[in-house]
């Protein structure tokens, strides 16, 4: 029997069915907990904004059909909200965020994985350090397309934009990225960026 | 891509916490399920919280609640409704070969570190009735917010970039072909209900996550209002359901950033800690044209200032400007087209 789609199992969850919703669940939260993760440097949080996704989601599966085949880009624009009024908030919150106790750490199965995953915090910090000097927008589209590996298609969707809307912000977004490397010292700037181009149509 | 630029490869999600976190929200799911009508707000917020305690970890992170009282009842939400009455009165719906311009400056500090540079930025839109127009963005130079956080900038010498690119001025001119302009043009606002309690919670949907403080859904609103640009029913509506969040205070008259006096109305923000500190650092305003009801501002206080002034709305019967290539072809569908960079800026059209 051939894999269920998602929008069947969207149908499903429309007409009540929560297990149809587990479903997507366990096929898509490991994106979603993926693209948090590189947005924050945080895996604890990235499994609260999973969480958090999941259940916007869930909120606006009785109200609307799903359009595309597949879920992905609905909840990647759900989590890149999530992570924006996460941000807005820590913007105007710092001193609340700062008194925060610090996330719990992950539970890896193995010890090694344990020690991956401090360093996969340390680099994506390093790298959101370059990054969180565009402006949101432009960051939004760039994770989803280069990190996350959608298409212009699947950005627009889930951005709610124009597809002409996202290859101008990942433009701009590429071409800051590559200002910046230039303007942060010859170690950043000798062609390292050269394969991030500024495709014109 | 550039090696610096790619991310740690994907990790799975932590066996033990993803049966937990799925078991969590299925269980939230049951509990709304249960739900059969929409609840006023406090309600809605109780019977969340029981159902996923975990699942708020991420919005108790970003919470952050009104430090004083004042219910739907209040002064605040009689302005709102009374505002709203005015603001479904106005019209803003260009003819044919007309343009509704919008222009509006914002001043916000961008952070890097314990350096604080601040810049003002202004954005012009022009929205043609065939879907063409014109976005144009203009950043001054930045500042320092005083002598001592300019020496702390300035001591960042590994931070050099980021405060050269937070202090430079730019501009960009974006120019769109019939039909490419989705600024407003691609909104279902059918979709959005007239039912104030029903608004909140789909505005709530779409900014301010699950179960949000009043402060978080007054922002929420901010946002809808700043950067959906509503018709006037729908923004009338907006107001009505801003009336019911608590904690909001009337102002009276008050002057927004470009000095024009308005009704001003705020809500305080106290972050949410482990401790119980209840202390409020800054407020969230919003300012309205008595007259006309249309938001003239919105400003927050405290130690993360920044604000927004829309300085200018009208029907106008031309661009500022010729366009520097000819806006053809018209996109093929609302919004849908391809860009293509030019000196100073971008063209969308529908070339294929």
């Amino acid at each position: 029997m051939g894999v269920v789609s998602d929008r069947v199992l969207w149908d499903r969850a429309r007409q009540g069915d929560t297990a149809a919703f587990g479903d997507l669940f366990e096929r898509h939260a490991k994106p979603i907990y993926n693209y948090c993760f590189r947005r924050t440097a945080d895996w604890g949080l990235a499994e609260d904004l999973t969480s958090t996704t999941f259940l916007i989601a869930w909120r606006s599966v009785g109200r609307e059909p799903l359009r595309a085949e597949s879920a992905l880009p609905l909840l990647y624009g759900i989590a890149t909200n999530a992570l924006r009024n996460g941000r807005r908030s820590t913007r105007r919150g710092r001193e609340a965020v700062a008194r925060l106790p610090l996330p719990r750490a992950a539970e890896p199965d193995f010890a090694d994985e344990a020690v991956q995953r401090v360093d996969d915090v340390a680099a994506m910090r390093g790298l959101l350090d370059l990054f969180s000097r565009l402006p949101r927008r432009e960051q939004d589209v760039f994770a989803l397309v280069e990190w996350s590996g959608l298409s212009y298609e699947e950005a627009a969707t889930a951005l709610g934009v124009p597809i002409g809307t996202v290859r101008s912000r990942l433009a701009r977004a590429r071409e800051r990225l590559r200002e910046l490397a230039a303007a942060s010292g010859p170690e950043q700037s000798t062609g390292q960026l050269h394969s991030v181009e500024v495709i014109d149509e | 891509m550039n090696d610096n630029l790619i991310p740690p490869p994907e990790r799975e999600f932590p066996e033990t916490q993803f049966q937990l976190r799925k078991e969590q929200l299925l269980a939230a799911i049951r509990a709304d399920q249960g739900r059969h009508t929409l609840r006023p707000w406090r309600q809605r917020r109780g019977a969340l919280a029981i159902g996923f305690a975990a699942l708020a970890a991420a919005a108790v992170a970003a919470a952050i609640l009104p430090s004083s009282g004042g219910g739907p009842a209040s002064a605040s939400a009689a302005i709102l409704n009374r505002l709203a009455s005015r603001v479904a009165a106005q019209s803003w719906t260009p003819g044919p070969g007309q343009y509704l311009y919008e222009d509006t400056e914002s001043e916000w500090g961008a952070f890097d570190g314990n350096c604080e540079t601040r810049s003002v930025e202004r954005d012009q839109i022009w929205v043609g009735a065939d879907g063409s127009g014109l976005e144009r963005e203009t950043k001054q130079p930045g500042t320092f917010t005083s002598p001592a956080d300019r020496a702390t900038c300035l001591s960042m010498s590994k931070d050099q970039a980021t405060v050269g690119y937070n202090l430079a001025a730019r501009s960009s001119d974006d120019w769109f072909a019939p039909n490419c302009m989705a600024y407003g043009q691609n909104t279902d606002w059918s979709r959005f209900s007239s039912d104030p309690q029903t608004l909140l919670q789909q505005i709530d949907q779409l900014y301010g996550g699950p179960n949000p403080t009043p402060s978080q859904e007054f922002n929420a609103v901010e946002q809808f209002l700043g950067q959906r640009n509503p018709p006037p029913d729908v923004q009338a509506n907006v107001y009505r359901a801003a009336a019911l969040i608590p904690g909001v205070q009337s102002l009276g008259t008050v002057e927004d950033h470009a000095g024009r006096s308005g009704l001003g109305l705020s809500i305080s923000l106290v972050p949410v800690s482990r401790s119980g500190s209840t202390k409020s650092y800054g407020t969230s305003e919003m300012i309205f044209d008595p007259q006309t009801g249309e938001l003239l501002g919105q400003t927050d206080t405290g130690q993360l200032a920044g604000w927004y002034v829309y300085l200018h709305k009208e029907i106008v019967n031309q661009l500022p400007a010729e366009p520097p290539v000819p806006l053809t072809p018209a996109c093929p569908v609302t919004g849908g087209g391809t860009f293509q960079n030019i000196p100073g800026g971008l063209v969308m059209t529908g070339k294929s």
